[in-house]
């Protein structure tokens, strides 16, 4: 990283969008951002008087606070690198986190999923009493009067925990003695208002995002959902550089687990707000993520998922009060984790599988996950085994010339006709840059029109690729275009990053299939989840070689399956029960000491 | 079929085309016939590799091609060498390099390549391996006289254990007179220079450049890397 008095220009790395662009020294981080495509609010246009470009900084130094911004920060703000992107210019290269309120247009973030229909038994039920007052004559302790009253509706005197306790006194004597008990199995964990139905939180705590529902435990439907992007990301973009932020710093682990907490948090009051629901109503939170973040979110060490052999710290599912990792909600709420397979399968897995209900189907099917880890799981007459596979951030645009994840003006289809290209971006706006789904439909069809062999080499007489110092590159959306004044280009290495990364997916599904002695001709259905997969092209996934070359019928994109998988052990009891023989019936593929990986992996590089 | 030109350019094309069958199947016919087997690698498997390798720096060729070519190499060197020592013979190298993965971590390919390449161009690399132990690093390096030690990882918490082994090393009385050289894609120069590395390599040909510099060879991709000696000559 350069020096400061002499830099000349300056590198600046963009959260949670993964941008990265370059300036002259000087610039303000407000001109930076809008050099690479990225639009802050800034009514005042820079001046520093409204107050609306808030960045953080994560890595590197700014120019010090001015005035305007010591008036506005107080210092534990500063401390933690708040600053006005207005006014805040890069001494070295930086890298800052935008906070989602300074974007002019949220990133696409993924919260829809087919849902499937379940029947509604959830773990929290609840029952309406109406108690006789106490007096003179009746000198009964509220809780006693309350277990004798239950007890008329056949149900055993209940545990109540002290968080509980310390507001039941209050609730009966503020609701006139008629109250709405939640029950969770034979545990008291809120007194409700009559009438109020019981809530529940099902979380889809992904390394880049994370999806909320807020679901009526009394009919099982949905009544808000809100997604953002996971804070964590200024800590590290891969589960395994926040492992090591975790473990190389003191006080690491707790700070990424209070960040996430914190944004579930915003989450919950966002959901609140839409639902007009009060966070009391809460009662029940299931919590689905990789194996890092079930762990961190649960306050779990990590070192251990970082070495290998990767193990967990558990596997089985998990049960504890929410206000044990500072969860604001019911006073008795519980959290469940549900089980995760491996170090490196986790608990969003073992949900997809339980909501695209592989576990069911009669021949065949495969079911993806792709992230920067993807998982896959191959369900084969009755058995199901499982990997996971590095494929690496390149989907999301990482390690990209012009790589970013999915914001407006991403480019996100491409298409090349006789020599013509044609491209779409998010939100129709002008291109910035390429996302996954954008840079897969350009490698697919650049490799159909001949612009790169079998090897990924640029065909040097193709019409489309140009020379630019000693290196071949295609132009898929030139400056006279474009949201900044440069070319959007794609260069041997981003095809490079693109091979390992649809070559380790197909290898690992490969290895599967080889593991259960089947063909690719074989599968019957092949599930797609999760925000890459609900976006990107099958046609082009399969020229590229990353899925098999099976008929396109067989394919279903199923959106945020984690999310429904979650959502459904929210409301049925025998669905977390699933969720849980899943598990344990998966059969886990360390691909990393698969004798056959490596041949698999270099094969599937090709095109 | 003789052992002459063409003979040397079909044996060089096996490893560019990474067809070990063809490549060890020349080799029995050659060696039927009383073929030199130190010819075998100067002019035949030699010539591939480094046509292969030149490719692969240019990008012309992507990493299957160069692994399948190096692994042809093995196979066929691994036979051709046994002959050479048969026959009292033994090939000069520019130095001794140990090369392995650091515990941890298993990415194996990177590290591999690194080993392949650096052998090509002279080197005599011993590969210890992947998720290696600090003491297996320390043994191997003593073991073998090593003249420089290579680490990777493609992992971020394993790369305290590459500043462990330095340690190690000069806790044992061995940093002074062994080069170190680290690589792996989270590996940047103000790490090495923090855990006190000699230098680092961003890809192979960087490791080739690099350890060509450390170790005062200054062969920067050597172009006739088989320089092979008689017993007679050594003494
Ligand atoms: C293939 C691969 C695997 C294979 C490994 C197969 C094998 N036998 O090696 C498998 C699937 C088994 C695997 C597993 C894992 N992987 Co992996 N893997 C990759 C992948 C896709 C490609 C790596 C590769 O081979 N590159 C090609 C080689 C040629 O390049 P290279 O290794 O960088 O080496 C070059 C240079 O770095 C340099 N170099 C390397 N070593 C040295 C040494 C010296 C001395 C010198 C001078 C130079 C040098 O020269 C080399 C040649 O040019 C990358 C993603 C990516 N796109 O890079 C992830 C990646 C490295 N894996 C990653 C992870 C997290 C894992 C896992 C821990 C989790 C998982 N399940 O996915 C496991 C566990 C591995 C383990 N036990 O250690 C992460 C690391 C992230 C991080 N911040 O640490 C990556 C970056 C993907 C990601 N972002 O998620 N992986
Ligand atoms: S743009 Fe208004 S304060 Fe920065």
């Amino acid at each position: 990283m350069s020096d400061s008095s002499s830099v000349k220009s300056v590198h600046i790395h963009i959260e949670p969008i993964g941008r990265h662009v370059t300036v002259k020294a000087g610039s303000t981080l407000l001109d930076a951002s809008r050099k690479a495509g990225i639009e802050l609010i800034s009514p005042c246009g820079g001046a520093g008087t409204c107050k609306s470009c808030l960045i953080q900084l994560v890595e590197g130094e700014l120019s010090p606070p001015g005035l305007t911004e010591t008036e506005l920060f107080n210092r534990k703000e500063i401390e933690s690198g708040y600053r006005l992107a207005c006014q805040a210019v890069p001494l070295s290269n930086v890298k800052i986190y935008i906070p989602q309120e300074s974007l002019t247009t949220p990133q696409r973030l993924q919260i829809e999923g087919q849902e499937i229909g379940v029947a509604l038994d959830p773990i929290v039920k609840t029952i309406d009493v109406l108690l006789k007052p106490p007096d003179l004559n009746d000198l009964r302790a509220d809780v006693t009067r309350l277990n004798d009253e239950i007890h008329k509706h056949g149900i055993a005197p209940a545990r109540i925990q002290l968080p509980v306790l310390a507001s039941l006194s209050d609730s009966l004597r503020a609701q006139d003695w008629s109250v709405r008990l939640a029950l969770r199995r034979d545990e008291i964990v809120a007194v409700l208002q009559p009438g109020k139905s019981p809530m529940g939180l099902a979380v889809d705590v992904g390394t880049t995002k994370l999806a909320a529902y807020l679901v009526d435990l009394s009919t099982g439907q949905s009544v808000a959902k809100a997604g953002a992007m996971n804070p964590q990301i200024a800590y590290g973009e891969d589960v395994v550089s926040r492992i090591s932020y975790a473990v190389e710093n003191e006080g690491g682990r707790e700070r990424l687990r209070a960040t996430l907490i914190d944004g579930i948090d915003n989450l919950i009051t966002n959901l609140c707000d839409e639902a007009n629901v009060i966070r009391n109503q809460v009662v029940e939170v299931v919590a689905v993520g990789n194996t890092a973040m079930h762990h961190l979110f649960a306050g779990l060490p990590v070192r251990q998922l970082g070495l290998a052999p990767y193990v967990p710290a558990v596997s089985e599912p998990l049960e504890f009060p929410a206000a044990q990792i500072g969860l604001d909600l019911a006073p008795g709420a519980y959290v469940h984790l549900p089980s995760n397979i491996a170090g490196y399968v986790g608990a969003d897995h073992v949900a997809m599988l339980l909501a695209s209900d592989i576990h069911e189907s009669r021949g065949n099917t495969v079911a993806v996950d792709i992230g920067t880890n993807t998982e896959i799981t191959l369900a084969s007459n009755g058995q199901m085994l499982s990997c996971s596979c590095a494929s690496g951030p390149a989907f999301e645009g990482a390690h990209l010339q012009d790589g970013m994840r999915a914001a407006p003006g991403a480019i996100e289809r491409v298409q090349i006709e006789k020599g013509e290209i044609r491209i779409q971006t998010i939100a129709g706006r002008p291109p910035v840059g390429i996302c996954g789904s954008g840079i897969l439909d350009a490698i697919s069809e650049m490799s159909k029109e001949g612009v790169i062999d079998k090897g990924g080499r640029f065909q040097k007489d193709s019409p489309l690729v140009r020379t630019k110092d000693g290196k071949e590159e295609f132009v898929l959306a030139p400056s006279s275009i474009n949201g900044h004044q440069r070319d959007i280009v794609i260069t041997r290495k981003d095809v490079n990053e693109i091979q390992l990364a649809k070559g380790a997916i197909r290898a690992g599904i490969n290895i599967l299939l080889m593991e259960a002695g089947i063909k690719p001709d074989d599968i019957d259905e092949f599930v797609v989840a999760g925000a890459f997969g609900t976006y990107i092209d099958i046609e082009s996934a399969i020229q590229v070689g990353m899925f098999p070359p099976i008929p396109a019928g067989r394919f279903r994109q199923v959106g945020n399956a984690a999310g429904i998988g979650a959502k459904q052990m929210l409301i049925s009891a025998a669905r977390r029960k699933q969720a849980e023989l899943i598990a344990r019936r998966v059969k886990y593929i360390e691909l990393t000491t698969h004798k056959g990986f490596t041949e698999e992996f270099l094969e599937a590089m090709y095109f | 079929m003789a052992v002459d030109q063409e003979y040397f350019d079909k044996l060089a094309q096996t490893v560019i085309d990474g067809d070990d069958e063809e490549c060890v199947r020349l080799i029995k016919v050659g060696l039927d016939k009383d073929m030199d087997p130190v010819k075998a690698i100067e002019k035949g498997l030699g010539k591939g590799i480094i046509k292969v390798g030149d490719d692969f720096g240019e990008g012309v060729v992507f990493l299957p091609e160069l692994i399948m070519a190096a692994d042809v190499m093995k196979q066929g060197t691994a036979i051709l060498d046994e002959k050479i020592k048969a026959q009292g013979l033994n090939r000069k190298s520019l130095g001794k390099i140990v090369i392995g993965t650091v515990k941890g971590d298993i990415h194996d390919i990177g590290k591999s390549v690194v080993a392949s390449v650096l052998q090509v161009n002279g080197y005599d690399v011993v590969d210890i391996g992947i998720d290696v132990e600090i003491e297996t690093f320390i043994e191997a390096v003593k073991e073998n006289k090593a003249d420089c030690l290579g680490m990777s990882t493609l992992l971020t918490l394993p790369l305290q254990v590459m500043g462990q082994v330095i340690d190690k090393l000069k806790e044992e009385g061995m940093r002074d007179n062994l080069k170190v050289i680290v690589g792996g894609c989270p590996v940047t120069q103000e790490f090495a220079d923090e855990i006190g590395a000699d230098a680092v390599g961003f890809d192979a040909a960087d490791a080739v450049k690099k350890v060509g510099a450390l170790l005062g060879t200054k062969q920067v991709l050597l172009k006739e890397p088989w320089q092979i000696s008689t017993r007679e000559d050594n003494v």
